[in-house]
């Protein structure tokens, strides 16, 4: 295979494999890229970036938190972006792209929803309050576990990889609506008696805005890498099952009834 | 396949969905019954005073219409995976998006058809009370169940596939039905209130945009879902 394909049918046609091909590459790079930077970011947030003067320690937990909330929606991205090429071109591979990419992007909503109230509860004095991030994040959380149990529980003669594409652009579509319409809902009500903090990223010293884009470039190299390891568990797990399969019909060749 | 026949198809199929349920009113019938039910339970969800149910109502009604809504649509595939109806009804070259406009056509009756029970008991057993805005709430209701039914029929296919059918059903559908339950309730208080009808026109506008989006993207999606 060139390494540049001769026409826009091709490039599109072979683009799983490049990706494929690519991420195998960067493996290990990104593996050992993602811990280094990990550690520095809690050298970081531990010992370098200064105690904020109002919340004090829980406003540590921000560079955990935003980090994952990125992720969540990069996740929902990737699962979008796969699920349209699969529909169009039919590679597996775009399946598994999608597929994986929701399990990790399921966990790192459950990582954003955690932190989120780990920190509520010291700052806002509650563990939970339908803000409009809050509301949409928890949506957000059930659409990819509804995607996830779709997966887990389709009949095993239904094409699930056509099936959950479509699911899951439908899913990412109504993302947008339904954060505005949570936006209007919420802003049409009181708001609730919490101490609600101004943007965090509006007058963020320079110190904290290190700290957190250093975290946001390490959490995206973990959840690349996590969800690296699970395209190529998913295919060498494939490649098993094509190779049982030559060798039973190797065997039955060979040994005449 | 023209325009002309492409309707005449959807229509068969609306057709066929609606003598079924003539002939045994089993679909619908729960649906109400279990709709009032929800409503009627929701009163004893803490001892509410007048106040409160004018206050939470619309919200009780949409929680109703939302559950009896799911439980119909369960029905909706179920049924044509019985006896292969299903497909048969792939076999004969039909456009996969006209199957679903017929299917979207026949829920959205049982829908506005189960409002038609659900919304004069809710109105009168929480003491709710539109002000003379009786055009502007059909619209808000017919809106939503325009748009209700496009995601019920897209989700009941989609479930009607998996070994937990019914009961993925609403795992699916309720999370990307939140812009229509918000909608229908935020739009319905604006209404009941007494003073000016605040945001009523916007949460409208957003249930329009919603039946739009959803009921091409549901068509033109539909094939992925049903096709073998």
């Amino acid at each position: 295979m060139r390494w540049w394909p001769g026409s826009w049918g091709q490039f599109w046609r072979t683009l799983d494999g490049r990706v494929y091909h690519g991420l195998m590459w960067a493996r290990p790079w990104i593996g050992w890229l993602a811990a280094g930077l990990m550690i520095a970011v809690f050298g970081l947030v531990f010992w370098w970036v200064p105690l904020e003067a109002i919340q004090g320690w829980p406003q540590k937990i921000f560079y955990i938190h935003v980090p994952s909330a990125w992720i969540t929606y990069a996740a929902f991205g990737v699962v979008f972006v796969s699920s349209i090429l699969y529909l169009w071109q039919r590679a597996p591979l775009w399946d598994v792209y999608a597929r994986t990419a929701a399990e990790v992007g399921f966990l790192f909503t459950t990582l954003t929803l955690a932190t989120g109230m780990m920190w509520g509860k010291p700052i806002w004095g509650t563990y939970w309050t339908w803000d409009a991030r809050l509301t949409t994040t928890l949506i957000l959380w059930f659409i990819y576990g509804g995607y996830l149990l779709l997966r887990a529980y389709a009949r095993p003669d239904v094409d699930v990889a056509r099936m959950a594409a479509i699911v899951g652009i439908v899913g990412f579509l109504d993302v947008p609506i339904i954060h505005l319409s949570v936006l209007w809902w919420r802003t049409l009500h009181p708001q609730p008696v919490v101490m609600i903090l101004d943007d965090p990223g509006g007058g963020l010293p320079a110190s904290m805005l290190i700290t957190l884009l250093v975290s946001l470039v390490a959490f995206s190299l973990v959840f690349a890498w996590l969800w690296i390891q699970r395209v190529w568990q998913e295919r060498t797990a494939e490649n098993l099952a094509l190779l049982e399969t030559l060798l039973e019909r190797r065997v039955r060749e060979e040994s005449p009834a | 396949m023209g325009g002309g026949v492409r309707a005449a198809t959807a229509l068969a199929i609306l057709a066929k969905d609606l003598r079924l349920e003539v002939r045994r009113v089993e679909s619908l019938g729960t649906m109400a019954v279990f709709g009032v039910l929800v409503v009627v339970i929701f009163v004893f969800a803490g001892d509410p005073t007048p106040e409160d149910l004018s206050r939470l109502g619309p919200g009780a009604l949409w929680v109703a219409f939302l559950f009896a809504g799911a439980l119909g649509f369960g029905r909706w595939f179920a049924a044509e995976e019985r006896n292969a109806a299903l497909q048969g009804m792939l076999l004969t070259p039909v456009d996969r998006g006209v199957l679903f406009l017929g299917k979207w056509a026949g829920a959205t009756t049982f829908l506005l058809l189960l409002e038609l029970v659900l919304v004069p008991v809710a109105l009168t057993m929480y003491g709710l009370d539109p002000h003379g805005a009786w055009l502007e709430l059909a619209l808000l209701l017919v809106v939503v169940a325009v748009g209700y039914a496009a995601l019920g029929t897209f989700f009941a296919a989609v479930a009607a596939r998996t070994t937990a059918g019914e009961l993925l059903l609403p795992v699916l559908l309720f999370p990307l039905s939140v812009p229509l339950v918000l909608a229908g309730a935020e739009g319905g208080q604006a209404l009941f209130q007494a003073g000016p009808r605040e945001g009523y026109w916007d949460w409208l506008g957003l249930a329009v945009a919603f039946d739009v989006i959803f009921g091409t993207v549901c068509a033109i999606g539909f094939e992925h879902v049903i096709e073998e």
